[in-house]
């Protein structure tokens, strides 16, 4: 008997990530198979593709590995595939010897013209389309230019698959094959049970593992090569699907409405690094030039079509692309100050709004006309992914920076409540009311997706400009008053916050003293004794 | 009797002449710098520039009031500074019917060329505003006063009017602005700039804390802003004892 049939699948790997036009299916080159192992010399004027004769299979182990080709798939000589067993042996003996086909029942598939139609890439991560990368619709069709899907990196993708067989195909007296995928020549995934007819073959839920590039954040385009057997030993092919562009994440997206434009970029960037922030961090750097004086954008990725970006739109892309493959990440505003009354102080430079100095890169050709000398700035965002510092507008993981007025001790609005020092009636009293005081240091908050303008409006931000010479600690001038029950004798000066005077009545007094400014204002509950000598 | 009326318009003449009288500024009249005294809220546009290099946007913030100098390229461009001149005369008249253009200067740049060079670097890129053709600056004196001037014709202008006053003029008895100045620099600004009529403008002055601004008025894109600053020098960092009272008059790029 012969077996007829299309080439093997089994040659030589193909390159997962060899570009190939999209959509494309490879015909198989027409062969034949005889029992015996011998390749026949007569090939038809209208090739019979993927013709396979039905068992009793009497195939040689030369004919074995000549059409099987891999070890593991090796079966004894005499064995029949295992659906066929019953089939086998009611008619072994009638199709042996050629019996009346109208009523044979032996399995028999005789495939012309497949080609694989879809492929659905099933619970891949949703994304959006954005701007003009259409390519967000993990199922796959023939020439369709929309395909791509998200997994986690090692993730093992399942995928419904459709296989169209062309007209002339026969399959009689079998229903279900084995479909297998090969992703570079190697075996990705197998289904038993698949729907077999002479016009389609139906698999669904076929899980592919260990997919080429899958193990690490990156974008893949694999082609795979889809075959059917029914005897779990003569492989025939149905064709290829792909490319399919696939993006390997670090796990789900953290960011809601998940661009596909964000992945592209990030997984081009990350493409395989142990380091996928800094990969990241450095790839945007590579392509967006930093203006220290650019506005914010209002959405982080149209960066990419300015080529031009404030330290803000590095830190909100930096940002969005991190979470956008999976990691945990947010913004991160630094300056020269402290925080008051949910406010960020900066206490800048006489002048001016700088209150940050030497804010450094590691590499000299990120400061200033590429010197050595860092960067004076009015402050500066940055990255945390999965809880670490990444500056994507310097290029560097952490910060290096100095307060212009470092160190130095700041009295502001908020003060310092508590008990104020004991007096005595007719002794003079002479009693600054306490502020609390704030340290100038490099001072980080952190912010969510994105650090917009509205984090230097009034209600976040007030500036202090200090002449850089000027003494510690800074007392800032605001309005003072004081409430009721003060102890008689004693006057409150609302221009310095000041108690004076000479108390005439002993006794526990508590009274409140209220600070304002800037439109904020502070209130502190203070106490005070009065005793007679 | 016509020597006298002769003698009385030599007299008027001479009378108008010293009002008007502008002389060059002597660096002890500079005013190059200002500092808002206090605690303040910063634009946030220009509060979001990580750059303190000039730029239009940053001239004209709500609370700018001084120019100081114009470090961009000087370039011969006459016909743009007579379009200024111009400008200036219709808006303002005063003092700018006279010919300023010995104090003009016209520049290619807001920018020096030594700050434009820092960018000039491999990843770092300056987006600086450009002239139709050049930015005018003057400076100059009058009186007692310090005159700043910065623009392009018919896209904006911006001029100061000011001069340094004393810590007791500049701050009350709380450490904080002072209105007691407010007249004396209104009527100078008549006086320099007889076309404005404030009374005519809407007073947006109570929308700012004294520290920011003591008055602000707006008509038709011309707005016209009071404040006290602190006197900040380029060369010498003081620790907080110079002042300034300056008005900026300023219209364009938006306003």
């Amino acid at each position: 008997m012969a077996i007829h049939g299309e080439q093997q699948s089994n040659a030589g790997p193909q390159h997962a990530s060899a570009p190939e036009a999209e959509g494309v299916s490879h015909a198989p080159a027409p062969f034949q198979l005889s029992a015996d192992g011998a390749s026949s010399t007569a090939v038809p004027a209208n090739p019979v593709r993927g013709s396979m004769a039905a068992p009793p299979f009497q195939l040689t182990a030369s004919t074995l590995a000549e059409s099987e080709g891999e070890t593991e798939s090796h079966q004894s000589a005499s064995a029949a595939p295992s659906a066929l067993l019953a089939d086998d042996a009611a008619t072994g003996a009638d199709a042996t010897a050629g019996g009346d086909a109208s009523v044979s029942t032996t399995p028999n598939i005789n495939i012309v013209g497949p080609s694989v139609d879809t492929v659905d890439f099933l619970s891949s991560h949703a994304m959006q389309t954005y701007g003009g990368d259409m390519k967000n619709n993990p199922l796959w069709l023939t020439g369709s230019v929309t395909h791509a899907a998200a997994y986690t990196k090692n993730a093992t993708p399942n995928v419904n698959a459709r296989i169209g067989l062309g007209a002339g195909s026969v399959v009689e007296n079998v229903t279900e094959a084995t479909v297998r995928v090969l992703d570079g020549g190697r075996e990705v995934g197998r289904k038993d049970r698949a729907s077999i007819t002479p016009t389609l073959v139906d698999v669904t839920g076929l899980t592919l593992t260990g997919l080429s590039g899958s193990d690490a954040v990156r974008s893949t385009n694999n082609v795979l090569t889809w075959q059917v057997t029914i005897d779990g030993n003569t492989w025939v092919s149905l064709g290829n699907s792909g490319s399919h562009l696939l993006y390997w994440l670090e796990g789900a997206p953290t960011t809601a409405a998940v661009k596909n434009y964000a992945i592209a970029r990030a997984t081009a960037f990350a493409n395989g690094s142990g380091d996928v922030p800094g990969a990241i961090r450095t790839g945007i750097r590579s392509v967006v030039n930093y203006d220290p004086a650019d506005a914010i954008n209002p959405d982080p990725l149209t960066v990419f079509t300015d080529g031009i970006g404030i330290c803000t739109d590095f830190g909100n892309l930096l940002t969005l692309l991190a979470q956008s493959v999976g990691f945990t990440a947010n913004t991160v505003m630094f300056f020269g100050g402290f925080e008051s009354l949910g406010r960020n102080i900066w206490i800048s430079r006489g002048g001016n709004y700088q209150n940050l100095t030497n804010v450094n890169a590691l590499d000299n050709a990120y400061h200033p006309g590429g010197g050595a000398t860092g960067w004076d700035f009015n402050y500066h965002v940055i990255s945390r992914i999965n809880g670490a510092l990444q500056d994507a507008a310097l290029n560097r993981p952490g910060y290096d920076a100095q307060a212009v007025h470092g160190g130095k001790i700041v009295h502001l609005l908020e003060l310092a409540p508590g008990t104020l020092p004991a007096a005595q009636t007719g002794v003079v009293y002479d009693q600054i009311v306490p502020r609390r005081p704030h340290t100038v240091a490099v001072t980080l908050r952190e912010y969510g997706d994105m650090v917009t303008l509205a984090a230097f409006d009034a209600t976040n931000l007030l500036a202090l400009n200090v002449p850089e010479a000027m003494a510690s600690p800074i007392d800032v001038g605001v309005g003072w008053a004081a409430g009721a029950n003060l102890p008689a004798g004693l006057a409150f000066d609302a221009a310095l916050g000041r108690l004076t005077g000479t108390p005439t009545t002993a006794g526990n007094y508590d009274f409140n003293v209220t600070t304002a400014g800037a439109g904020l204002s502070a209130t502190g509950a203070y106490h005070m004794d009065v005793t007679t000598p | 009797m016509v020597l006298l009326l002769v003698g009385s318009a030599i007299g008027c003449a001479f009378k108008s002449a010293k009002m008007t009288a502008l002389h060059p500024l002597s660096p002890q009249q500079a005013i190059a710098q200002e500092a808002i005294i206090g605690l303040h809220h910063p634009d946030p546009a220009e509060a979001m520039s990580n750059s303190v290099l000039p730029s239009i946007a940053r001239i004209l913030s709500p609370k700018r009031l001084s120019i100081g100098s114009c470090a961009g390229p000087i370039i011969k461009a006459p016909e743009v500074i007579l379009a200024t001149q111009k400008e200036l005369k219709h808006r303002l008249g005063g003092i700018f019917q006279h010919d300023l253009s010995p104090y003009f200067t016209a520049h290619s740049s807001l920018i020096s060329a030594e700050d434009m060079a820092r960018y000039n670097a491999p990843g770092l890129q300056l987006s600086a505003d450009q002239p139709a053709i050049a930015y005018t600056h003057f400076q100059c004196s009058w009186q007692s006063w310090s005159l700043y001037g910065l623009g392009e014709p018919g896209r904006f202008q911006t001029v100061f009017i000011g001069r340094e006053i004393s810590a007791g003029e500049a701050l009350d008895s709380t450490g904080m602005v002072s209105k007691a100045m407010l007249p004396t620099l209104l009527q100078a600004l008549r006086e320099a700039c007889p076309k404005l009529d404030l009374a005519a403008m809407r007073d947006r002055s109570a929308e700012f804390e004294v520290n920011g601004l003591l008055g602000c008025w707006e008509l038709d894109g011309l707005r016209v802003k009071v404040g006290v600053r602190r006197l900040e020098d380029a060369e010498v960092v003081s620790l907080g004892g110079r002042y300034f009272l300056g008005v900026r008059v300023e219209w364009g790029a938006g306003n």
